[in-house]
């Protein structure tokens, strides 16, 4: 009787702690992961004139550098809690998601063939000249995507049915499944 | 007192104990689990199916793209049709099979339509959108499979049926909504719509993602094939549909196989989105989110000329005639309009739905 009166209290002690923990990051703590953020990408990152970012870089300097999008859209997000942020700019799309408290770059898109990525990719190019600008990046090949990954970044290149670059888009490693 | 009366006390005090540790748990669980009745709505809806008096003779299943894009309402001002949109957030083919198990077992629809766009999933996604549809399911078998079905790797089933151990943690969060509707929810849809009566026209759509691999999982077809057999197996025609939402992208080569996969087991697919101009969708003043969803003019659009198929082509009855169904719609219809108007006199006053969104001012 006495085992099991412990043993029900044991549980309502372990809900109290629980029901005390708080499972929702400080500011400051907020504050510190990005001021310890150290970018992985290496080579795969974008630039835009001066402005150089990749993904999970917190989006507010870049988009402040950047300046005003052209136009923006938002969605309910799968991969992320709230929503997907899509800023448009010339040529490129910037995807933003709240991770883990902090608004970070989660994907840009190469949306048309007048820009180029640091490399010199751009849509509508023959996809081995692509291929050989990326020279030097390790990519596994999935059907018609090529895929390129450094750290957390995965950079995507698809082949149109006419053998050029149909899309190119940077994004998170990990969502990849 | 002799060691036997001893015992049987101690039995009679671990039973009370028992049944008051239970009952507040039970209570605490009620009180912690979250309301959706302001803000995020879509957590309410699955639970107002079961205050439903009559039958219905379509049930809508699938996401947003059901609940948001046709209005039952119109349908039946329309052709006296009597339906129902069994609809949640991110549903997902395995929540809609089960909840459609349920239906079954009320009621004897003759059409059921599901909204192929969840088949893009083949995995468990989200315990939030799980919750949303679940959390509001009756205890039974369907609801077992349905969260075994949906759990993703960080889920337990225990805390699904002891609500507390999932949300003992929004103690500090609890507000005065979270008592006021521990025992009682108010009605957030009619009949399963979700109502949004402001307008946020399109702009430019995301360029559609690259996928390494278009092809529909195996777990979805699984149960579609399931879908299917369980409506054959209550007398009920499976309509396929692709609402015409025109985000998140729906690609060809979904579509492809969706066509497909109808034309093989003898079932309707019907392509919204190839139709949108003969419906009359103009993404400028018929959808609140720049194209994902339909506003309340959108969907009225999309309800009337659905409606004529599902007359014309599957030949569901005018139920306007009979009294005890013709009241209960008018109630349905008394509650959107007056739903309608308070939306619009939101609108008027703040120009943005304060009360049904997280007060997001446009």
């Amino acid at each position: 009787m006495k085992k099991f009166i412990a043993i029900i209290l044991a549980v309502l002690c372990v809900f109290a702690l629980c029901a005390c923990g708080n499972d929702g990051g400080s500011s400051d703590n907020d504050a510190n992961k990005t001021a310890e953020y150290k970018p992985d990408y290496g080579e795969l990152y974008y630039a835009s004139g001066d402005v150089k970012f990749g993904i999970l870089d917190p989006a507010a300097d870049v988009l402040s550098a950047l300046g005003e999008p052209d136009s923006t859209f938002e969605s309910n997000s799968c991969a992320y809690q709230g929503k997907d942020k899509f800023y448009y700019y010339d040529g490129f799309e910037i995807l933003v998601n709240d991770v883990d408290g902090t608004e970070r770059i989660t994907g840009i898109t190469v949306a048309d063939d007048t820009v180029s990525n640091p490399q010199g990719v751009k849509i509508g190019m023959k996809i081995d000249e692509a291929l050989a600008l990326m020279d030097g990046i390790e990519y596994a090949q999935s059907g018609d995507t090529y895929k390129f990954t450094v750290g957390s970044t995965l950079f995507r290149i698809q082949a149109g049915d006419d053998g050029t670059v149909a899309a190119a888009e940077y994004s998170v490693a990990a969502n990849d499944k | 007192m002799s060691k036997k009366s001893n015992k049987k006390l101690h039995i009679i005090c671990l039973a009370v104990f028992t049944v008051l540790l239970c009952a507040a748990v039970w209570l605490l669980g009620r009180i912690t689990e979250p309301k959706y009745m302001s803000g995020v709505l879509e957590g309410a809806m699955t639970q107002e199916y079961y205050n439903e008096e009559n039958s219905h003779d379509v049930i809508f299943v699938g996401d947003c793209e059901v609940y948001e894009n046709f209005s039952p309402v119109t349908m039946w001002e329309e052709h006296g049709i009597t339906s129902y949109i069994r609809g949640s957030a991110q549903q997902l083919i395995w929540q809609s099979y089960y909840l459609l198990e349920e239906v079954f077992e009320r009621e004897s629809p003759k059409v059921v339509v599901y909204n192929v766009q969840s088949m893009k999933y083949d995995a468990p996604q989200s315990e939030a959108y799980n919750r949303m549809t679940l959390d509001g399911m009756p205890l039974s078998k369907h609801k077992l499979d349905a969260i075994k079905a949906s759990m993703t790797e960080n889920e337990d089933m225990i805390s699904y049926l002891i609500p507390f151990l999932r949300y003992h943690s929004r103690w500090s969060e609890l507000t005065d909504e979270d008592f006021e509707y521990a025992f009682r929810r108010d009605s957030v849809t009619i009949a399963g719509y979700l109502m949004r009566a402001d307008v946020e026209p399109m702009t430019k759509l995301p360029t559609a993602p690259v996928l390494d691999d278009y092809t529909i999982g195996d777990t979805c077809w699984e149960y579609l094939d399931k879908m299917q057999k369980l409506c054959d197996a209550n007398g009920a025609t499976l309509i396929l549909i692709k609402s015409p939402s025109l985000w998140p992208h729906w690609y060809d080569q979904w579509d492809e196989q969706i066509s497909d996969y109808a034309a093989e087991h003898g079932l309707d697919y019907i392509n919204l989105l190839d139709v949108s101009d003969d419906i009359g969708i103009d993404m400028q003043t018929d959808t609140y989110d720049a194209g994902l969803h339909l506003n309340i003019y959108g969907a009225e659009k999309l309800s009337r000329y659905f409606a004529d198929i599902l007359a014309g082509r599957y030949g569901v009855p005018d139920r306007s005639e009979d009294e005890t169904i013709a009241a209960d719609w008018e109630n349905k219809c008394n509650a959107y309009y007056e739903l309608l108007a308070a939306q619009n006199a939101e609108l008027e006053e703040y120009g943005y739905l304060k009360s049904w969104t997280l007060g997001d001012e446009k």
